[in-house]
C-alpha cells in the first residue's frame, strides 16, 4: 500500500517532465517564436533581435528549458508574452474556479453513477434498459452542446439560473452555487453515465460469481449479499474507471468553462491558444498535470483500501 | 466440466468474418449504413450539396426548415445542410488522421509487448502509464498554439497520446493468446516470432482492434468538434460542425432550432461509431459469463405441469419429472427432461454422469439457484414435504443454509476474495442464529476445528488467496455446516483437488455425515468417489436419470446399458495396455438429443422399439429403477 | 501413409540431474524440478505421475525447450537438447497438451493447423512439398486418428473436446516423430472419451513404434498405458520401476499414499484402501521443510529424525526398481487384499 503511493509519487516527476518537455520541445522545433508573436507583423528585424536577446531566445532550447524548469521548481512559471503578467499568480487566481467546477462534478458523477448503475444491475428490467440507453446518450452527446441546451432551457426560457458568469464563494455563497449548477450538470452527464455503465456491468459480473451463489446457497441474506459482498467487490474496477473518467473531465472542463464564460484555467488556456501564448499554456499544463496526479493518488489510496491483495502485501 | 452450455461444439456455427457477423445484426446494419451514407454524402458534398456553404443571403437569415433549405438557414442566411456536409469533411479527415496515428502506434507496440513480455513489456507499460496520465487537452491546446491552429497535427498527437489505452488492451489480448497451447505448439515447430505474430496472434486481436478503433474514432470526432467549437480550427467562414454549434450559440434565444442539426449530427455520428464498436465487441467476444453475456427472460414453466401429485413415501428430497430449460442466443434449449430421484435422510446419493448429462444443473435447480437465463419448466422438487420449485424467495431464503447447504467445485471461487475467512464464516453463522459477535467467533473456531483446519485462530485472519485449495474446500464445508443442514449438496467437491487432498476431504465429509446424520447429494463424474462415499447412486445421461439404485446393486450388476458401458470405459477395467471397452460417439448435447431412448445410438442392445417412444423409468425392485426396456438382455451380459 | 518427411531413427531420451527454477519477483526463484533423472528408451511407454506442484509439467516443458534449465542435461540419442530452441530442435519429439480447447487456433481451419508443421518442416529442410502432397498427408493423418477427411475444411469450434484431442494428436504425429510427450493429454476428457483416446494412443504407439512420455496426475490412467512409472513429488523422483511393480508393490510411503488415496471403482477394494489409509493415521498436512530433507517427511507416517535432516537418494529398491527413501527396507509389506478385475482377466500383457 505504502509502496503503491510512493511509486505513484515517483511516477509523477517524469510525468511533469514529459508534459513540459513536449510543449517546450514542440515550440522549439517550429519556426516563429515569442518575439514575432509579441511584435506582430510590423516588427523590424532590429526590434525582433533586441527582443530576442531580452527574452533569452537566442539560447539553445535545452538551456531555456533548464531556466524554465529552475523557475518552476520555485513556483515561477514565467510571464505571459501577451500581457506580461506572472503566470503563476494568474493561474492561482483561476484555480478556485476550475476546482469549483471539477470537484462537485467528480463527486456527483461518482455518487449518482454508482447508485444508478448498482440499482439498475440488481433490479434489471426497465431501469437497466434505461441506463443502457442513457449511457449511450451520455457517450455520444458533446458536453458543450448539452451545456447550450441547458442554458436555452433553464436560463433563457425559465430564467432560473444565470446563463454565464461566475461568482466567488467568499462574496456570495448562493451566487456561487447558482453559477456552478448548470456547468456541473453539463459536465456530469458524461461522468455519471459512464460510471453508471461501468458499475452496472461490473455488478452484473459479480452477481454471477461462484462466491455470490455460495453465499446465497448457504443462507446469507440478499441484503448482505448485495450491499456487503457485491458492492465491495464491484468497487475495485469501478474505482479504477472513476480515475479515468475524472482525468477525462479535465478536457470537458475546458469546453464547459468557455460555454459558461467561467474565468477558470480552461478558458485561460483557450485564450492563450488563440493568442499563441505558450508560457501560459505551459503553466496550465503543469496545473492540470498536478490535478491528474492528485486524482491518481486518491484513486490509488481507495484501491489499496478496497483490495486486500494490495493491502496485505 | 459442468458448464455444458458454453461447450462450443453444441451449436456448430460456421466461423464468419467480423464484418459479415456485424452486418448480420440489426444494430450493425443500421450504424454501418448510417456511417457509410454520411461519409459518402460528405465526400460528395461539392456534387450533392444544395447550395454553396459560404453563400450568404441576409434576407433569408435564421429560417426554419423548408423546401428550399431542408435544415433552415443560419444567422448569415447560409444553407445549414450544405454547411453540415462541407463541415463533415474536416471532421472525417480529422478522425481518420487520429485513428491512423493511434493504430500505427498501438498495434505494433501492444502486440509486441504482449507477445514478447519481459523487459520490453515492462518499459512499454511504464511509458503507457505515464502517457495515460498526461492531460491531453493541454497538449492539444499547446499544439494548436504552436502549429497555428493545425487540426491535423492536433489529431495526430491525440492519436499518439490516446494510443496507450488501445495498446494496453491489445497487449492484454496478446498476452492471453500467448498462453494458449497452440502458440506453444507453433513455437515448438520452430516458427519465428514474426510468423507466430502474424499467423496466430494478430488474427485473434482483430476484434479488439476494430472495437478500440471505432471507440477512438468516436472520441476523435468529439474532440475535433470541441476544438472547432472553441474556434481553434479553420478560421471562419469555413464550415465546421463545432463552429456551427458555436454560431448557433450566439442566436440561442432567437433561433434555438439551429442547435439541433449541428449538435444532433455530431451526437448521431459519435453514437453510430460507439454502437458499432459495441456490436463488434458483442460478435467477437467469447461468452464471458455463464449466461453467455445475454440477459434474457427466463423460460416459462409449462402450463400442463401445474398439477403435482402429493409426494409418496418418506424421502427427504424427492425430485419428480424435473425439467429445466435455458434460453440461449439460439433459442430455448431443454437441458433436463423429467429428472426423478429420491434421497432419504442419512443417505449419500451420488449423481453420476459425464459432461452434458445435466448433473450440476440438477443440483443447482434443487436449490433454485439456476443462472439468470435458466428456469424450471416442469416437475417438482419436494423437500421435506414442500415443493421448492413453487416456494417464494422468502421461503427459499429461510431454507438455505439451515435445511439445505451447498459446497461447490471450485473451492477458491466460492469464497469472497475481499473478506477474511473468519469474517465470512462469522457472517454465515450469524445469519442462521442471533449469536453475539464473540459467540459467533467462538462458533467459527469450533466449526474450523470440526473440519480439521490447522490453527483456526490464525486461519480466520487470512484471506482466501492466502490458503490452498484443499484448505478452501474445508472452509467451504465449515460454512455449509454452520446452519446444521439436513441436506448437503456437494457439486463435484473434490474435482479440482489433488488425489491425496481429495481423499482427506472425502474422509472428512464421511465423518461429518456420520456425526450429523445429514443427507448428502454428491455430484461427481468419478466412479471411485461413488464407491468411496455413496450409499446410493443415480446415473444421468443427456438430461435424464437412467438408473437409480443402492451402490452394491449398481456395482454388482448395472441395470442400464449406459451404466454398464460407462463403468467399463474406466482404464481400471482393462488389462494394462489393452484396448478399453470405450463407448463410441459422444454425449448428444442439449437440443440434438434423439427421440426415444437417448442412449440408443451408442448402445449395443438397441432395437427398433428403443426409438419409438420415450422410455419411462422402469421399477426393477423396491430400491431400483432403470430407463431401459431391455434390461433382461443386460443381465445375461458378462 | 505416404512418407512426406523423412523419419529419424528412434533413440532414447535421457534426462540427468535436471534442475528447473522459475524466477518469482526479483532475485528469488521457485525450484520446480530438483535434480530429476529419467530415461525413455526407444519404443517404450514411460509414465510420469505426480500431484500439482510435483514438477511434472515443468519437466515436460524442459524436455520441449520451454523452461529455463538451471542444471542438468537433456539428450535425445546423442543430441544434447539443453540449448536448442525452435527450429534447431529435432522434430522427432512432439507433444499433445492437456487442454483441447486451447490447443487449436480458433481462427484457422483444421487443415491449416495440420499443414503448418509440414510447411515449417519444408522451410527448415528446404524440401518443399506440393499442395497436393500436403493435403494428402493431412487426409491420411486424419484417417489415422479416426476423423473424416471433411474435418480439414472446418474450424475448431465445430468439434467436441474428444475430437479436438484427436486433431491435436494428428498435428503431433504428422511429422512422424519418434517420441510423443502427452502432457495430461486425457485429463480434461470425460471417462468414455478418455477411453477412446487412450485406445487410439496405444494403437498408434504400436503401429508407429513410438516412444511415449505420458504425464498425468491420474494413477489409473498412467498404470493402464505405461510400461515404466516415475513418481514425482515436489520436484524429486520418489520411486521408479516397472508399472506393474510400482502400482502393485509401492515401496515408497508417498507412492503408497497416492495409491491409497486414489478411489477405485470397486466397492470392496475401495473399502480396503480407505481403511488402510485411515489406519495409518497420517499427520495433518503442514507446510513442508525443504532443503536437506525428504520432501515427504512432514506427511509420512514412517518418518524419523534422519528423514528430516538428510535428503534420501534414489537407490535400488528391495523388490526391484529404485526408491528414494531411507526406510524403504523397513516398511511393512504391502499387498492389495482384494483381487481386481485386472487379475481376474488374466495376467497383464
Amino acid at each position: 500500500m505504502g509502496r503503491l503511493i510512493v511509486h505513484r509519487v515517483a511516477m509523477s516527476i517524469p510525468l511533469l517532465l514529459i508534459v513540459s518537455l513536449i510543449i517546450f520541445g514542440l515550440e522549439a522545433v517550429v519556426p516563429g517564436d515569442a518575439a514575432s508573436t509579441i511584435l506582430g507583423q510590423n516588427a523590424t528585424p532590429e526590434s525582433l533581435a533586441a527582443l530576442r536577446v531580452q527574452l533569452g531566445l537566442n539560447d539553445p532550447w535545452i538551456v531555456r528549458y533548464g531556466h524554465w524548469l529552475g523557475g518552476a521548481l520555485h513556483a515561477d512559471l514565467g510571464t505571459s508574452i501577451i500581457s506580461g503578467v506572472d503566470v503563476t499568480s494568474s493561474l492561482n487566481s483561476r484555480l478556485a474556479v476550475t476546482l469549483s467546477l471539477l470537484v462537485p462534478t467528480m463527486l456527483l458523477s461518482a455518487v449518482a453513477g454508482i447508485a444508478l448503475g448498482f440499482a439498475s444491475a440488481v433490479r434489471g428490467g426497465i431501469l437497466g434498459r434505461f441506463i443502457d440507453v442513457v449511457s449511450l446518450f451520455g457517450f455520444a452527446v458533446p458536453s458543450f452542446w448539452i451545456a447550450l441546451i441547458l442554458v436555452t432551457f433553464f436560463a433563457v426560457h425559465l430564467n432560473l439560473l444565470p446563463a454565464t458568469g461566475y461568482q466567488d464563494f467568499a462574496t456570495s455563497p448562493t451566487g456561487w452555487l447558482k453559477s456552478i449548477i448548470l456547468p456541473v450538470l453539463a459536465l456530469s452527464l458524461q461522468g455519471i453515465t459512464s460510471v453508471a455503465k461501468q458499475t452496472r456491468d461490473t455488478v452484473m459480473e459479480v452477481l454471477e460469481t461462484d462466491y455470490v451463489k455460495f453465499l446465497r446457497a448457504n443462507g446469507v441474506s440478499e441484503r448482505s449479499v448485495r450491499y456487503r459482498h457485491v458492492l465491495r467487490n464491484a468497487a475495485i474496477p469501478v474505482v479504477t474507471s472513476l480515475g479515468l473518467v475524472s482525468v477525462g473531465m479535465l478536457s470537458g472542463a475546458v469546453f464547459i468553462e468557455n460555454v459558461f464564460v467561467l474565468p477558470g484555467l480552461g478558458s485561460l488556456a483557450t485564450q492563450a491558444t488563440l493568442d499563441h501564448d505558450v508560457p501560459v499554456i505551459l503553466g496550465v499544463g503543469v496545473f492540470f498535470t498536478l490535478c491528474v496526479i492528485a486524482i491518481n493518488l486518491v484513486i490509488d489510496f481507495a484501491y489499496g483500501l478496497l483490495n486486500p491483495k494490495v493491502r496485505v502485501s | 466440466m459442468s458448464d455444458l452450455l458454453s461447450t462450443p461444439a453444441e451449436f456448430p456455427v460456421r466461423r464468419r468474418g467480423v464484418l459479415r457477423a456485424v452486418l448480420a445484426t440489426a444494430r450493425g446494419r443500421i450504424t454501418a449504413g448510417f456511417l457509410v451514407l454520411l461519409f459518402a454524402c460528405c465526400l460528395l458534398a461539392p456534387v450533392i450539396a444544395p447550395a454553396d456553404p459560404l453563400h450568404q443571403n441576409l434576407r433569408e437569415i435564421l429560417q426554419t426548415p423548408s423546401g428550399a433549405h431542408w435544415l433552415g438557414t443560419d444567422n448569415l442566411g447560409r444553407d445549414v445542410l450544405s454547411r453540415l456536409l462541407y463541415g463533415g469533411r474536416s471532421s472525417i479527415v480529422a478522425m481518420l488522421e487520429g485513428v491512423a496515428a493511434q493504430v500505427a502506434v498501438a498495434v505494433p507496440l501492444g502486440v509486441a509487448a504482449g507477445y514478447l513480455g519481459g523487459r520490453f513489456d515492462r518499459i512499454v507499460m511504464r511509458l503507457a502509464d505515464i502517457v495515460m496520465s498526461v492531460p491531453v487537452i493541454v497538449i492539444l491546446l499547446a499544439i494548436l498554439a504552436i502549429f497555428d491552429h493545425s487540426i491535423a497535427v492536433a489529431m495526430i498527437t491525440l492519436g499518439v497520446l490516446g494510443a496507450s489505452g488501445m495498446m494496453r488492451i491489445i497487449r492484454g489480448t496478446a498476452m492471453t493468446i500467448r498462453q494458449e497451447l497452440y502458440v506453444s505448439a507453433a513455437e515448438l515447430l520452430g516458427l519465428s516470432r514474426t510468423q507466430i505474430i502474424f499467423r496466430h496472434i494478430l488474427p485473434r486481436c482483430r476484434g479488439v482492434i476494430i472495437v478500440q478503433t471505432s471507440l477512438f474514432a468516436a472520441l476523435a470526432i468529439g474532440i475535433q468538434t470541441g476544438l472547432t467549437f472553441l474556434g481553434l480550427g479553420p478560421p471562419p467562414p469555413a464550415a465546421t460542425w463545432g463552429g456551427m454549434v458555436n454560431e448557433a450559440a450566439t442566436t440561442l434565444s432567437t433561433a434555438p432550432w439551429l442547435l439541433v442539426p449541428s449538435g444532433g449530427l455530431i451526437a448521431l455520428t459519435v453514437l453510430a461509431l460507439g454502437v458499432l464498436g459495441d456490436t463488434v465487441r458483442d460478435v467477437t467476444a467469447q461468452s464471458h459469463t455463464s449466461s453467455g453475456g445475454l440477459r434474457v427472460k427466463s423460460a416459462k414453466r409449462r402450463p400442463d405441469a401445474a398439477q403435482v401429485s402429493v409426494p409418496e413415501g418418506t424421502a427427504l428430497l424427492s425430485v419428480r419429472d424435473l425439467s429445466v430449460s435455458f434460453l440461449t442466443p439460439r433459442g430455448e434449449v431443454e437441458v433436463l427432461s423429467g429428472v426423478s430421484f429420491d434421497l432419504d435422510a442419512g443417505q449419500t446419493l451420488g449423481l453420476v454422469g459425464e459432461s452434458g448429462s445435466g448433473k450440476s444443473v440438477t443440483a443447482r435447480a434443487v436449490l433454485a439457484l439456476l443462472e439468470a437465463n435458466g428456469a424450471v419448466t416442469g416437475g417438482s422438487v419436494i423437500f421435506d414435504g414442500r415443493d421448492l420449485t413453487r416456494a417464494t424467495r422468502k421461503e427459499l431464503a429461510a431454507l438455505r443454509g439451515t435445511r439445505i447447504a451447498l459446497i461447490s467445485q471450485e473451492p477458491m471461487a466460492a469464497l469472497d476474495p475481499s473478506f477474511r475467512i473468519g469474517s465470512q464464516l462469522s457472517e454465515i453463522v450469524r445469519s442462521h442464529t442471533d449469536l453475539s459477535r464473540e459467540a459467533a467467533h467462538r462458533r467459527v473456531l469450533e466449526l474450523m476445528e470440526m473440519v480439521e483446519l490447522p490453527d483456526p485462530e490464525e486461519m480466520a485472519k487470512r484471506y482466501p488467496f492466502q490458503i490452498s485449495g484443499g484448505m478452501a474446500q474445508r472452509v467451504a464445508i465449515a460454512a455449509a455446516l454452520a446452519g446444521s443442514p439436513d441436506l448437503l449438496i456437494a457439486d463435484e467437491p473434490t474435482t479440482a483437488l489433488d488425489v491425496t487432498v481429495q481423499a482427506d476431504v472425502l474422509a472428512l465429509l464421511r465423518r461429518l455425515q456420520r456425526e450429523t446424520g445429514m443427507a448428502v447429494l454428491l455430484v461427481t463424474h468419478d466412479w471411485g468417489v461413488v464407491a468411496d462415499s455413496c450409499t446410493h447412486v443415480a446415473v444421468m445421461y443427456a438430461g435424464q436419470v437412467v438408473e437409480q439404485a443402492p451402490v452394491e446393486q449398481v456395482f454388482g450388476a448395472p441395470a442400464h446399458p449406459y451404466t454398464a458401458a460407462l463403468m467399463a470405459s474406466s482404464p481400471e477395467k482393462a488389462p494394462r495396455r489393452t484396448p478399453i471397452d470405450a463407448i463410441a460417439g459422444a454425449v448428444p448435447p442439449p437440443g440434438t438429443r434423439p427421440d426415444g431412448c437417448r442412449f440408443r445410438d451408442r448402445c449395443a442392445l438397441s432395437a427398433a422399439d428403443c426409438a419409438e417412444t420415450d422410455i419411462p423409468l422402469v421399477r426393477l425392485n423396491e430400491e431400483r429403477v432403470s430407463r431401459c426396456i431391455r434390461t433382461e438382455l443386460l443381465q445375461v451380459q458378462p | 501413409m505416404k512418407a512426406a518427411t523423412t523419419a529419424g531413427e528412434a533413440a532414447e531420451l535421457t534426462v540427468s540431474d535436471l534442475v528447473v527454477d522459475y524466477p518469482i519477483g526479483w532475485r528469488r526463484h521457485r525450484r520446480a524440478v530438483d535434480g530429476v533423472s529419467l530415461s525413455v528408451p526407444a519404443g517404450r511407454a514411460v509414465g510420469l505421475v505426480g500431484e500439482s506442484g510435483s514438477g511434472k509439467s515443468s519437466l515436460a516443458k524442459a524436455v520441449l525447450g520451454m523452461a529455463p534449465l538451471s542444471a542438468g542435461r537433456i539428450a535425445y540419442g546423442t543430441t544434447v537438447l539443453n540449448d536448442l530452441r525452435g527450429a534447431a530442435r529435432p522434430q522427432d519429439i512432439q507433444v499433445v497438451f492437456q487442454d483441447p480447447y486451447s490447443s487449436l487456433d480458433p481462427t484457422k481451419t483444421i487443415g491449416y493447423t495440420l499443414q503448418e508443421p509440414l510447411r515449417a518442416h519444408s522451410a527448415r529442410t528446404g524440401r518443399s512439398l506440393s499442395r497436393a502432397e500436403r493435403e494428402e498427408s493431412v487426409r491420411a493423418m486424419l484417417a489415422k486418428v479416426g476423423l473424416p477427411a471433411e474435418t480439414a475444411g472446418r474450424y475448431p469450434s465445430q468439434f467436441s473436446g474428444g475430437q479436438r484431442q484427436r486433431i491435436s494428436i494428428a498435428r503431433a504425429l504428422i511429422l512422424q516423430p519418434r517420441l510423443l510427450i502427452c502432457d495430461e493429454a486425457v485429463s480434461a476428457l470425460d471417462l468414455s472419451i478418455q477411453a477412446q483416446i487412450l485406445n487410439l494412443l496405444l494403437e498408434l504407439q504400436a503401429e508407429l513404434g513410438l516412444s511415449l512420455l505420458f504425464i498425468t496426475h491420474d494413477l489409473s490412467v498412467v498404470n493402464h498405458i505405461a510400461e515404466d512409472l516415475v513418481v514425482l513429488f515436489r520436484g524429486r523422483v520418489m520411486e521408479t520401476g516397472s508399472a506393474e511393480l510400482v502400482y502393485r508393490q509401492p515401496q515408497h510411503p508417498y507412492t503408497r499414499q497416492l495409491v491409497m488415496s486414489a478411489p477405485t471403482q470397486d466397492l470392496e477394494a475401495q473399502r480396503a484402501r480407505r481403511e488402510r489409509r485411515e489406519a495409518l493415521a497420517l499427520p495433518p498436512a503442514r507446510p513442508a521443510p525443504l532443503g536437506e530433507a525428504c520432501p515427504f517427511a512432514h506427511r509420512c507416517a514412517f518418518a524419523v529424525e534422519r528423514c528430516r535432516n538428510e535428503r534420501p537418494l534414489l537407490r535400488d529398491a528391495p523388490l526391484g526398481g529404485q526408491v528414494a527413501c531411507h526406510r524403504a527396507d523397513e516398511l511393512p509389506p504391502w499387498s492389495e487384499e482384494h483381487t481386481q478385475p485386472r487379475e481376474a482377466s488374466g495376467s497383464p500383457a
